[in-house]
This record gives structure tokens, C-alpha cells and sequence, in this order.
């Protein structure tokens, strides 16, 4: 549409603030250096070699009589109290750094090269696991949740809602809805002892929670029964106690309890060590709202008119045949997934009782759709529902989201699947559908007119190691 | 002589959890002035680093109690007699007026930083942004609600008010296209042709109704915009309605 160059109304002003930033960013790289001499106990005393002066202690700074004033040496200074330390951003930077818990867990370090796909530490006598719950910060007590309980399941929720999304400043925060929460928590072989929360010990306020859930995963070769760990949240006032690595030490020793020795789960940061790094690609299906909450941006070379165009989509699915799955698709249904699943490399395997809990369609939670030919179901989709709340937006508090769960193409091609699939979402009166670039989505993404989204997705095990693998050669998908 | 360091929660940090969350107003401000000035350094004097190092220890440590520096170590004397030299101003107060000193520094210092998803454990992915041009123009202010800025161009260019540009459209079509209504009326005040024609035939009408822009539409039509134009395809911005409620407006 408008090409700016040679544009009638180029009225050109230079960007100011180019040049403030061009040279930030370097500081981590001392920070780093400062903990490695620390053990993962130890939270306040550098450990300074006998005799050798601490070149960042600030004191050594000031009085030093041959130290130079200079810039750096300022910035050191500076560098020493900054809470800033960010966490890595891609693995090339989390090589660099040292991990405090994570070093401490059975996980493989980040530089680590693995050609076995094995677990890292053997299985423990259940007998010899610690049957005492870890210790609180003084003030907080332990509390299984009964989530089938509606008071605990809202303040499960409230608690989420709240602080789920650790960024003050973002604009949008996952809103997972009460009745999602339960399916997402209570699969078949779920455990109450699993939904561990933090209260209170004053007030009995929730503030924080972590849970787990059982999973049959294949890796590579191999089959190995674990659990998938998720809704890791410790509530913003108090994520300076150390509240979080306790939930994960005290998840880890429940689960443990139970003879589980392995665990799969999924985060936005690079910490040790990623399996896969799949990206979320975003599919607009209301491009108006998405661009008046910023969840999009207009491109610089489109208007509205033809935005709207270019993503309007047919009034209902084309494919003949495609239609919701019903409980009478199950045993079907079923097969043709785990068969499609066997292609991957990591991927779940789902019993029948699995598949009927995770794809047979709950308003609001989970759709899924066949396409019958001949009374014979061919391919399969489904996509679990998950609003965000917006935040700082005058019209707009919901933006309604669909996430691709499992798919399998058989008799349709992907791009007519996944079309069908988008206008069964749009009919649903979703605003965008989101799908990670994991299996054979790629196959459909750019056709389809997904745009690539700010957001990584990091797959992790816990207590195995095996060669990592490329985002289309996993099969998992969590909520 | 190890002295003991504060906290950093890299612990912390390294399960994506932002530390900083439950700082107060005045220590998120303070750390930001300090990343800044990490960027900046090089280009401060040194009379300004001076004062900033004197602020900083402040804030930080309260009040000068190491010992003078040797009459020799000019520079850490200097240092030393900077921080020395605001007795036992308050920490806050301090950290206040550090930031006070790096604002002037750098007036357009955001205080609301765009944080990096990837240092969270979750957030919710977003549509990837385009790089932003280092050139704006008018387009731009248009879209981003830069009243003033429009305002200013109009008033720099009033022949090209009415003006299409390469790809056929003029400063109203791409108002109504984007829906802002405040930049609508700004060009209806300046005296822009409301009925132009884009390189389509299509008017700021025909934009607003098929962006289904309500607020833009009634003040196209308040302010005299023809319904019964027809673009080249032969329709008029009602028969482009992107949905009942804007053809209720045509009604009315």
C-alpha cells in the first residue's frame, strides 16, 4: 500500500535516542563471575580467596591508593548493587552463567554434550526419600489444595489471576479459568497431595503454588512414566523469600514419594538445559482488537481495510466431514493420535482414559474436531481455550484466545485442516489463535498467515538427559 | 577486607521470578537511572560522575564513614570528599535526587522500560513487533495519535493537505482507515476535503465503514461526508459495511 520512499509526506526526523543505547547490555558478564565460588546454600558472603582483594568489594574501590578513577571502576560500583541481574535469554548467554539452584539439581549443565538418552540420577528407594515436608520461610505453612472444593479452586484462581504473569508492566496476563485449572489439573492418575500450595500461617492467604501431574512420555527410544510439572506462582509480595525454590524441592520430594524420578515442563527462560526452544506464532482471527489492545501491530506498509482482507476467512469449515468429536470417535480417534504421536521424538502417550479427559470437547476448555469420510475418521484437531486478561485498556478486558493442542493431518492436507480449524474458532468468536512451531505446524503457519510471536517456549526434563532436538521433532504440547 | 554483599536473588532471578516487582516506586526509578548511567558513563564529565558516585554511595550506604584517602590518591579523594560532602542527607532523599540528576542528563529517560518476555518463567506471547523506522513522517504521526505533530504538518504543508500519495491515498483515508477520530476532526478543522477520492475511487467513508470505525463514521457524516459516493468497484461505503451496527448509522 504506501511505500514510504518517495512518499509525498516524508517529513523526516532523525530517531534521537539511537545513540544512548548502543552500548548497554555488557554488564551481566561480571555478575556472573561473582557467585561461582558460592555453593547454592550460601546467599550473602563472597568467598574471597586468602590474601587476594576483592576487586568489586566497593570499600576496596574507594580506598585502593593506586586505584585510577575511571569510568569503569564507577560502573563497577554501580554494577555490584544492581538487582538487575536478568536471566538468560538464549542459550549462548546462559552458557555464561552460573546457577545457583539449578546447579544443585539433576539437570544437565548448559555446555554439557549428551549422546545418551538416559536418567541422570538412578531411581531412589522410596524408604529413603525425606518424609518430612522442606521448611518455610517463618510466617508461611503448607497446604494441599482440594481443588474440587469451590472456595479453594476460586482462591487458586484469584492467586493465578494475580500473579501468574511475573511482569507488573505487561499488557496482557493468562487468565486460566476456574474450570480450565480442573482439567488442567486433575488428568486421570492426578493426586490432591500434587497441588501443593504456601498459605499464610496468620491470615490462611494463598501465596503461592506449584503443581504436578502424571504423563507416560516417549523420549527417543525410550518410555518413561513422569510427571508434568506447571503453575509454578509465588505471589509478588513476597518473591524475595525464597519461596520458589522450596515449591520446586518440596514438589520434587512429593513426587518422588510416589516412586516418579522424572519430570517434563515448559518456560519462557533459558535455564539448565532446554530440550527443545519451540516459538509461538500467532494466527489473527479479529485483527481489529488486536491491534486497538497492541497484541498486534498494523504494518507499516498496510492499512485496516486491507488487514481486515487479508485475514477474513470463509463462514464455516469446507472440508466435508469435519465436524466435533464425539465420545463415539474416542476409540478411533485415540489410535490415529498415538500412531501420529509415535513420529516424534518427544511426545506423550495417551491411555484411552487419557484421550477421552484431554480431547473430548468441554465448553469453553477444550474443542476437538474429526473429519469422517466414509464413516472412517481421517485427521483430527483440537485447541484448548485460554483468555488473557488486558490490562490498561479502556474498552477491552478479554482477549480470547485458542492454543493448537494436537493435530493430525491423514486424508486433508494440513492447510485445508487447519483453515477449518481457524474458522471453527473464529465461529467461536475467538480473537486469535496461537500455535507453537512444534510437530508439522511450520506446514501450515506461514500459509495459514500466522505471524511469528515475541514468545519462546523452552521444553525441559528433570533427572533426564538426552541430545536435544530441534522444535519439529517434539510432540508435546502443555497447558 | 570482604565485606558482606547485599543479596543480589540471583536465586531468584534464575527461576524468572522479577525481584524487582515488589520495590517501591522510588528504588525501581533509582535502578533504572542506574542502568542508564552504566550506558551512559563514558559520555558524563567528571564533575557529573562525581556527583552521581557521591549520590549513589548515599543512597546505597548512608552517610560517609570510610576514612579519607591518602593525601596522594587524588581521585579517591575526590570521590570520598563527594560523598563526604552530603553529611547525612537521607537515603531516600538521596536516591531522589540521584534520579533527579540523571533525568536532567537524560529528560527522555522511559521510566516504563518494555521488559524482555524472556526473563519471565510465563508470559503471555504477543505478535512479534516490526522494527521501527528511524524515520517517521506523517503516516506515522497518523497512526501513533500524534495530534501535535499532524497539527504541525498541516500547518508546514497546507497544499499537501489534499494531496494522494504513491499508493493512491490521502491523510483522511488513512485516518478513517485507522479509526482515529481525533485526528479525523483535527484534519476536518483544517479545512480537508471530507468527499476525496482516494486512487480507488474510495473515500474516508468507505474506510470508516469497512473498518467498521462507528466514532469515525458519525463524524463523517455530521460533517457532510456524501454517502452516495461509489468507488470503482460501484459501491458506496454502506455497501462495504463490515457489520450491522454501522449500517444502523447510514439510517439514521
Amino acid at each position: 500500500m504506501s511505500d514510504n520512499s518517495g512518499n509525498i509526506f516524508t517529513e523526516e526526523i532523525g530517531n534521537d535516542g539511537a545513540k544512548d543505547t548502543a552500548q548497554v547490555h555488557n554488564k551481566d558478564s561480571k555478575k556472573r563471575h561473582r557467585n561461582k565460588k558460592k555453593n547454592s546454600e550460601d546467599t550473602s558472603v563472597p568467598q574471597v580467596p586468602n590474601g587476594q582483594k576483592d576487586p568489586e568489594d566497593p570499600n576496596e574501590l574507594a580506598n585502593h591508593p593506586l586505584n585510577a578513577y575511571s569510568v569503569n571502576e564507577l560502573k563497577q560500583a554501580v554494577e555490584l548493587y544492581n538487582l538487575s541481574q536478568k536471566p538468560a535469554k538464549t542459550p549462548e548467554e546462559a552458557l555464561k552463567k552460573t546457577y545457583r539452584f539449578w546447579n544443585t539439581q539433576p539437570v544437565p549443565k548448559m555446555d554439557e554434550k549428551i549422546t545418551v538418552n538416559e536418567a541422570i540420577e538412578p531411581d531412589r528407594n522410596v524408604n529413603n526419600i525425606r518424609a518430612k515436608p522442606y521448611s518455610l520461610p517463618d510466617g508461611f505453612k503448607w497446604d494441599t489444595l482440594n481443588l474440587d472444593n469451590p472456595t479453594v479452586l476460586t482462591e487458586l484462581y484469584t492467586l493465578l489471576n494475580e500473579n501468574y504473569v511475573e511482569d507488573d508492566d505487561c499488557m496482557f496476563r493468562f487468565d486460566y479459568q476456574p474450570e480450565f485449572l480442573k482439567w488442567a489439573l486433575q488428568p486421570p492418575g492426578w493426586r490432591e497431595e500434587w497441588h501443593c500450595g504456601v498459605r499464610v500461617v496468620k491470615s490462611g492467604r494463598l501465596v503461592g503454588f506449584i503443581s504436578a501431574v502424571p504423563a507416560t512420555l516417549n523420549i527417543y527410544d525410550k518410555q518413561q512414566h513422569m510427571v508434568e510439572i506447571n503453575f509454578l506462582c509465588v505471589h509478588k509480595k513476597l518473591r524475595s523469600k525464597r519461596v520458589a525454590p522450596v515449591l520446586i524441592s518440596e514438589i520434587t520430594r512429593r513426587v518422588n514419594l510416589t516412586g516418579i524420578f522424572q519430570a517434563v515442563y515448559t518456560a519462557g527462560i533459558v535455564i539448565p538445559k532446554p530440550v527443545s526452544t519451540c516459538t509461538y506464532w500467532h494466527r489473527s482471527l479479529n485483527p481489529k482488537k488486536l491491534i486497538e489492545v497492541k497484541f498486534s501491530h498494523l504494518s507499516r506498509n498496510m492499512t485496516m481495510q486491507r488487514t481486515l482482507k487479508l485475514y477474513k476467512l470463509p463462514d464455516a469449515p469446507k472440508t466435508p466431514g469435519f465436524r466435533k468429536m464425539k465420545l463415539e470417535d474416542v476409540d478411533e480417534t485415540h489410535v490415529l493420535l498415538n500412531e501420529y504421536l509415535q513420529r516424534f521424538d518427544l511426545a506423550p502417550y495417551f491411555t484411552k482414559e487419557d484421550f477421552v479427559h484431554w480431547f473430548l470437547p468441554r465448553t469453553n476448555i477444550i474443542d476437538s474436531f474429526v473429519v469422517e469420510t466414509d464413516g472412517k475418521i481421517t485427521d483430527f484437531v483440537s485447541y484448548y481455550m485460554l483468555p488473557s486478561s488486558v490490562m490498561h485498556h479502556p474498552v477491552h478486558k478479554s482477549l480470547k484466545a485458542a492454543y493448537s493442542f494436537y493435530n493430525v493431518s491423514g486424508n486433508t492436507p494440513w492447510i485445508e485442516l487447519m483453515q477449518d480449524a481457524l474458522i471453527s474458532a473464529k465461529q467461536l468468536n475467538f480473537d486469535v489463535f496461537n500455535a507453537l512451531d512444534l510437530m508439522d505446524n511450520s506446514k501450515f503457519l506461514e500459509p495459514l498467515k500466522f505471524g511469528i510471536g515475541d514468545g519462546k517456549l523452552q521444553y525441559y526434563l528433570y533427572n533426564w538427559k538426552c541430545p536435544s532436538m530441534s522444535s519439529n521433532q517434539v510432540g508435546l504440547v502443555l497447558q | 577486607m570482604a565485606c558482606a554483599k547485599p543479596d543480589d536473588y540471583s536465586d531468584l532471578t534464575e527461576l524468572g521470578i522479577d525481584v524487582e516487582a515488589e520495590l517501591d516506586e522510588d528504588s525501581k526509578e533509582f535502578n533504572k537511572c542506574i542502568r542508564h548511567v552504566q550506558s551512559i558513563a563514558a559520555t558524563l564529565d567528571n564533575e557529573v560522575l562525581l556527583k552521581l558516585y557521591g549520590l549513589y554511595k548515599q543512597s546505597i550506604e548512608g552517610p560517609c564513614k570510610a576514612p579519607k584517602p591518602s593525601w596522594y590518591d587524588l581521585k579517591g579523594k575526590s570521590k570520598w570528599e563527594s560523598w563526604k560532602s552530603l553529611g547525612d542527607m537521607d537515603q531516600l532523599m538521596a536516591k531522589r535526587q540521584y534520579v533527579q540528576l540523571v533525568l536532567t542528563l537524560a529528560p527522555h529517560l522511559p521510566f516504563k522500560e518494555t521488559k524482555d518476555k524472556s526473563n519471565f518463567w510465563v508470559s503471555v506471547s504477543c505478535m512479534a513487533p516490526e522494527c521501527k523506522p528511524m524515520n517517521q513522517n506523517v503516516l506515522d504521526y497518523i497512526r501513533n495519535s500524534e495530534v501535535e505533530q499532524v497539527e504541525k504538518f498541516l500547518d508546514e504543508n497546507e497544499d499537501k493537505k489534499n494531496e494522494l500519495d504513491a499508493s493512491g491515498m490521502g491523510l483522511i483515508h488513512y485516518s478513517a482507515d485507522i479509526g482515529n477520530s481525533e485526528i479525523l476532526q483535527l484534519l476536518i478543522t483544517k479545512g480537508i476535503n471530507i468527499n476525496l477520492q482516494d486512487g480507488e475511487g474510495q473515500t474516508a467513508l468507505h474506510y470508516a465503514s469497512s473498518c467498521g470505525h462507528l466514532d469515525c463514521i458519525k463524524l463523517l457524516l455530521s460533517n457532510g461526508a456524501h454517502c452516495d459516493i461509489k468507488d470503482s468497484d460501484g459501491l458506496t461505503a454502506l455497501d462495504i459495511a463490515s457489520d450491522e451496527s454501522v449500517k444502523k448509522l447510514f439510517s439514521t
